[in-house]
């Protein structure tokens, strides 16, 4: 238990905030981490902590595709509704937000393994524990990573530009 | 998709994979792969002292590098972005409190809402009050404005010989009041106190003392000052006003230098020789001691006839029915000049003379006036001094010019006279005198200029008065005798 609870200390932020990146939402990011965490207990001692449990995370996650849409049509509500209502000011200003929605658009571009090798690496998992969270070889790493990162700048800047062209031309440039 | 487990994690490393090692492109530089790698701190030190060689040697691997790394980072900022999500969803209940709020402000923002509070409160009028031209100074201020303004127009008799401009007739009555402004006064004859006004209604005669029996009698009115008196006249006098008018006079001496090079608008050039007074052919007329601007003068006048409370009301030069129109029948009315130090006594100071050449340093020209052969003249009243000679800057040929004339049209004062020269080649000009108004056509017939002069009256447009003239060129040496 002293193990369990050392793991969920030290990994348990680390999950939620890669699940979180990886959904859109942190709520269902907290849910499956606790999954991750169940499953963890239920195991037999890891040998690579932080690598398995991404992994378990992951495969959550890929687990849900089959409610996918459910979970598009929430962000989109979710959209809609911070472009449209005027509400108490969040503490996370709305450039933040702009900003956040089309970084998750421009995640959400990705490749699925190019994306889950970059959130891997944002959080700090090695080569090898992408590679082994994401059954890859060590030296596939790298050229995922490079290939995740360009296409992801390439397509925020696109995104970027075209809502500053719709915003200049008087459309509604929500996010 | 398959079912898998997923507490097996997906994938598996493989054995003997674990040695990650710099991969190359074919033509020798390190694929994108192995630099991203690199700037990760996947390679162990060996392989990373190699690639950090070849970076440094390679100018495209060290390119390639620097976008590497710029490719991290932003993908790095943007995956941190992605920590900014709220935490569920806007309760709707919370989205209509705000709206609430958000349409209250709008409204109550709104033009129509200010209408409906804002009380607009109209001032009350106020009260009427005395109007400010009413008070004496003013009304003194504003006589001798008038007069100065106009200079030296005198209104002769028809039948005198020496017909002068317009003269600012005196009003005997106002001359004997005590509430005479006698600022404005222009002459008073001696042992005959006439009140001036500027009606224009010279037919009292001529009173720009061509002779030295009017130039003893009468008292020059000065532009710059109040009227003098003479001692004869002591009965209408008052005291307080005389000594307003002496020290307007004395401020008009000591004025006479500095003012002058303000008046001239010609170009400087060489003195001419001294010409020592203007008044040399009317002899009886005091040269004027001065000339001084309109504004100074008037400025002056103004502030002591504040000063003095017991300075009586001016008198309403411009309306010459207000001022009774009844000319003393007797010769030489006032006659505009600025000889106050005259007046007073100071014979030096009278026969000072207008020199602009001096002052000024501006050429004039010296010309002979005589009147036509065939004079043209209206019955009526006023006209127009006529000295032999007088003096002027250049008149110029443009199509248009100004030129300076001096004690002419209007005695004892410059006149910048504007002439325009029309289609059928006549220069014409016009001006202002006291309760009059004077034009000017010069046509040049050779060597000479043909000069029509006319005046009339400010209130009384029909009464005009065309005098011809012929003025010619003559040396200069004839201005100064």
């Amino acid at each position: 238990m002293d193990d369990f609870d050392r793991l969920y200390r030290e990994y348990h932020a680390p999950i939620v905030r890669y699940l979180t990146r990886r959904l859109g939402d942190r709520d269902l990011a907290e849910e499956l981490a606790q999954e991750t965490f169940l499953r963890a207990m239920r195991h037999a001692p890891l040998t690579s902590e932080r690598s398995w449990l991404f992994a378990v995370a992951t495969n959550l996650v890929r687990d849900e595709a089959r409610r996918e849409s459910r979970q598009r049509r929430h962000l989109e509500v979710l959209q809609a509704e911070y472009a449209n209502d005027v509400v108490e000011p969040e503490p996370t200003s709305l450039e933040r937000l702009q900003e956040a929605a089309l970084a998750r658009r421009a995640v959400d571009a990705l490749a699925e393994r190019d994306r889950v090798a970059l959130l891997m690496k944002e959080e700090g998992l090695d080569y090898h524990e992408i590679a082994a969270a994401l059954g890859l070889s060590v030296g596939s790493v790298g050229t995922t990573l490079s290939r995740a990162r360009r296409r992801l700048v390439e397509v925020y800047e696109a995104m970027q530009a075209e809502t500053q062209r719709s915003t200049r031309g008087g459309t509604h440039g929500g996010a | 998709m398959a079912e898998h487990n997923n507490d097996t994690p997906v994938g598996s490393m493989p054995e003997g994979d674990d040695l990650l090692l710099p991969t190359w492109t074919d033509d020798g530089h390190l694929d994108e792969g192995t630099v991203h790698a690199w700037l990760d701190g996947a390679f162990d030190a060996t392989a990373s002292n190699v690639i950090d060689a070849h970076v440094s040697a390679c100018r495209h691997c060290a390119e390639a590098v620097a976008e590497a790394r710029g490719f991290i980072a932003g993908a790095s900022r943007m995956v941190r972005a992605l920590d900014v999500v709220p935490s569920g969803i806007v309760p709707q209940e919370d989205v209509a409190r705000t709206a609430s709020r958000i349409v209250a402000a709008a409204a109550a923002a709104s033009p129509l809402a200010a209408r409906e509070t804002v009380r607009v409160e109209v001032a009350r009028p106020a009260a009427p009050r005395r109007a400010w031209y009413a008070r004496a100074e003013w009304r003194a201020a504003a006589a001798v404005l008038v007069m100065v303004g106009g200079g030296a127009v005198v209104w002769s008799r028809v039948d005198s010989a020496d017909v002068v401009a317009p003269v600012v007739s005196v009003r005997e009555s106002l001359v004997q009041d005590s509430a005479m402004p006698t600022e404005a006064a222009a002459t008073v004859m001696a042992g005959e106190p006439k009140a001036v006004a500027m009606t224009g209604r010279g037919t009292e005669g001529s009173v720009d003392g061509e002779t030295d029996r009017d130039a003893k009698r009468s008292v020059p009115l000065t532009q710059a000052a109040p009227a003098t008196r003479t001692p004869t006249v002591a009965r209408a006098e008052d005291t307080r006003t005389r000594e307003a008018q002496s020290d307007v006079a004395r401020s008009v001496e000591t004025r006479a230098d500095s003012s002058s090079a303000r008046r001239t608008a010609a170009s400087p050039a060489a003195p001419s020789p001294a010409a020592q007074s203007l008044a040399a052919p009317a002899p009886a007329v005091p040269a004027p001691a001065t000339m001084r601007t309109l504004a100074e003068a008037t400025n002056e006048i103004a502030a002591r006839a504040k000063s003095s409370a017991a300075a009586p009301p001016a008198v309403p030069v411009a309306s010459p029915v207000s001022a009774g129109g009844a000319v003393a029948g007797r010769a030489n009315e006032a006659t505009v000049s600025t000889s106050v130090a005259a007046s007073r006594g100071a014979p030096a100071a009278a026969r000072a003379t207008l020199d602009v050449a001096r002052e000024t340093r501006t050429p004039m020209v010296c010309w002979s006036l005589q009147p036509a052969p065939t004079a043209d003249r209206t019955a009526g009243v006023g006209g127009f001094p006529s000295p032999n000679t007088i003096r002027t800057t250049a008149l110029g040929l443009n199509n248009e010019s100004m030129s300076h004339w001096l004690d002419w049209p209007m005695r004892g004062r410059e006149t910048a006279v504007l002439l325009r020269r029309d289609d059928g080649g006549v220069y014409r000009g016009t001006g202002v005198a006291p309760g009059a108004q004077w034009t000017l056509a010069l046509t040049r017939r050779g060597a000479a200029w043909d000069v029509v002069a006319t005046t009339s009256r400010a209130d009384d447009a029909a009464s005009v008065f065309s005098q011809r003239f012929v003025m010619t060129e003559v040396s200069d040496e004839v201005c100064k005798r």
